[in-house]
């Protein structure tokens, strides 16, 4: 309520999403449009959302609400126009999103599966051809290295977050790509997994 | 912007009025689906009450069993009236719904400039348990005390309590100006005090929440919530109270009042048309808009990201 100090939420740099709740919620396409390619980018309004995405704005209101109940969204500020409409500026609660992979498979079911035994046969265009009696364990060996990704990536990094979220969103989305991948690089766990994914790779590749 | 002052209140009601006929097409529709999809909904309460009933008592004994209730003065008025009141509640909750669900369309308005008839029927669909909870709450908590004060009068004083505290011994008909001006004072302010309940639930908010947000919020900012409410009761006021002359001017021996009172009837169409498809939709845009205004975020800095450029560094 106006008057009462209130903090204002931190846009994390990266969250991943491990509720099941959240997880169907943002299997809704709408939904995942608006948080995926409008609200991590920057703050808007029931209007602006609507005029992108086509939908009417009572739609998307529903869609908000819903979104701001499991906390992917808040509002981050009110105006008034000249008009006397009263905007509401939505963002997302982070940058950038990651689904966690097993929680996916819990949440969606067969869906989830199906999307990565697709995509380990897509890699068939790159020259990669895994046998259909291999694609299980390519399944889960992909879903042990994202796992082990989103749970260091998730952790917080970052030391001065003022700073952080007065810095320029390239050189932000840079210097977060560096440190994420610095601190993988770091973990013996993941390194473990990530050779034997390569090496996965390296076996099935055409002409070896 | 959260205090009131005579030019704030006027602003907000020409806003309220502006907007709402602006969309006076959509609000048409949607109270005319509503309604239809209240009635429907009271016929089957009244089906889920009375069938049973009908089934446990048979049909054959319908009859004398409301026949039973004719010795019901025994009891008491006032036990009646409450009796009557739970009883009624069931049956009012689709059209306290149906008020909510409008406040749903003012949300729409207030939030985006436009809204549609079908947006009604979202709201109604998935806010219904909370808006009738809402209603019924509401209606209690204006109706209740009033009951309350008639359950005690009559237990202490005999139902001659009802006659003395409601009507006069003057002419029939004619109410008690004290307990009626009682009665308007604790509408108004009951009323007031909840004013942002509905909007509250639109927001998300769960009934009891909603309850205390509305109380909190209405006596922090007392004057630019009363001051917006009483606005539109005024209106109210004066939108109805020529209706309320038509008793008092017919005359079948003064012609002159015979005519008053046509006049009075023609008037009553218009001022029917401008209660529900202007002054409902008005009044739901002006409440919402007063609570988004009050519950704004006003303390957050504006964070717009600067335009994002070219990446050098890929994904992990």
């Amino acid at each position: 309520m106006s008057g009462s100090k209130k903090r204002k939420p931190r846009v994390k740099d990266m969250e991943v999403i491990e509720d099941k709740k959240m997880i169907k919620l943002l299997m809704e396409p709408t939904r995942a449009k608006i948080v995926f390619d409008y609200l991590v980018k920057g703050s808007m309004t029931v209007k602006q959302l609507s005029e992108v995405t086509g939908k009417n704005p009572g739609t998307i209101l529903h869609h908000i609400q819903k979104l701001k109940e499991v906390g992917l969204v808040f509002e981050e500020r009110t105006e008034q126009t000249q008009t006397g409409i009263v905007q509401r500026y939505y963002r997302a609660s982070a940058r950038e999103y990651r689904m966690g992979i097993s929680e996916m498979v819990q949440a969606t079911g067969d869906d989830a599966t199906k999307r990565l035994k697709s995509i380990i046969k897509s890699l068939s265009v790159y020259g990669i051809d895994v046998p259909e009696r291999q694609i299980e364990s390519a399944v889960d060996l992909l879903t042990a290295m994202i796992n082990r990704e989103n749970e260091i990536s998730s952790s917080n990094l970052i030391e001065n977050e003022d700073e952080y979220d007065n810095l320029p969103s390239s050189d932000r989305g840079d210097v977060s790509r560096i440190m994420r991948r610095f601190v993988l690089e770091e973990d013996s766990q993941y390194r473990e997994l990530r050779e034997k994914w390569t090496a996965f790779l390296r076996s099935h590749r055409k002409g070896v | 912007m959260e205090n009131a002052s005579f030019s704030t209140i006027i602003e907000d009601l020409k806003i309220s009025f502006k907007f709402a006929t602006k969309n006076i097409i959509s609000f048409l529709l949607g109270i005319f689906g509503v309604l239809i999809v209240s009635g429907l909904l009271i016929v089957v309460v009244a089906a889920l009450i009375f069938l049973p009933l009908l089934f446990i008592i048979g049909i054959g004994n319908i009859v004398p069993f409301f026949e039973s209730f004719a010795g019901l003065e025994t009891v008491g008025i006032a036990n009646i009236a409450l009796g009557a009141i739970m009883f009624a509640l069931p049956f009012l909750a689709p059209f306290m719904v149906a008020i909510g669900a409008m406040f749903g369309m003012g949300r729409e308005i207030v939030e985006s400039e436009g809204t549609s008839a079908e947006g009604v029927f979202t709201w109604y669909k998935k806010k219904f348990f909370s808006l009738a909870g809402g209603g019924m709450v509401l209606f209690l908590v204006v109706v209740g005390p009033l009951m309350l004060a008639l359950l005690i009068g009559t237990l202490i004083y005999g139902d001659q309590f009802l006659t003395i505290a409601v009507i006069s011994s003057g002419p029939a008909n004619f109410t008690n100006p004290i307990a009626i001006g009682l009665l308007l004072i604790w509408f108004a302010v009951s009323t007031g005090l909840l004013s942002m309940l509905f909007p509250s639930i639109i927001d998300g908010y769960s009934v009891f929440e909603s309850i205390k947000r509305s109380v909190k919020m209405s006596i922090k900012y007392f004057d630019r919530i009363f001051g917006i409410w009483m606005a539109f009761l005024l209106i109210l006021g004066a939108l109805i109270l020529p209706l309320t002359l038509i008793s008092f001017v017919v005359s079948p021996t003064n012609p002159v009042f015979t005519i008053g009172a046509g006049i009075l009837m023609i008037y009553a169409i218009p001022a029917t048309i401008i209660l529900i498809l202007l002054y409902l939709p008005a009044m739901t845009i002006g409440l919402t808009r007063t609570y988004m205004i009050l519950t704004a975020n006003e303390d957050y800095d504006e964070t717009l990201e600067d335009g994002s450029g070219p990446s050098f560094i890929g994904g992990i």
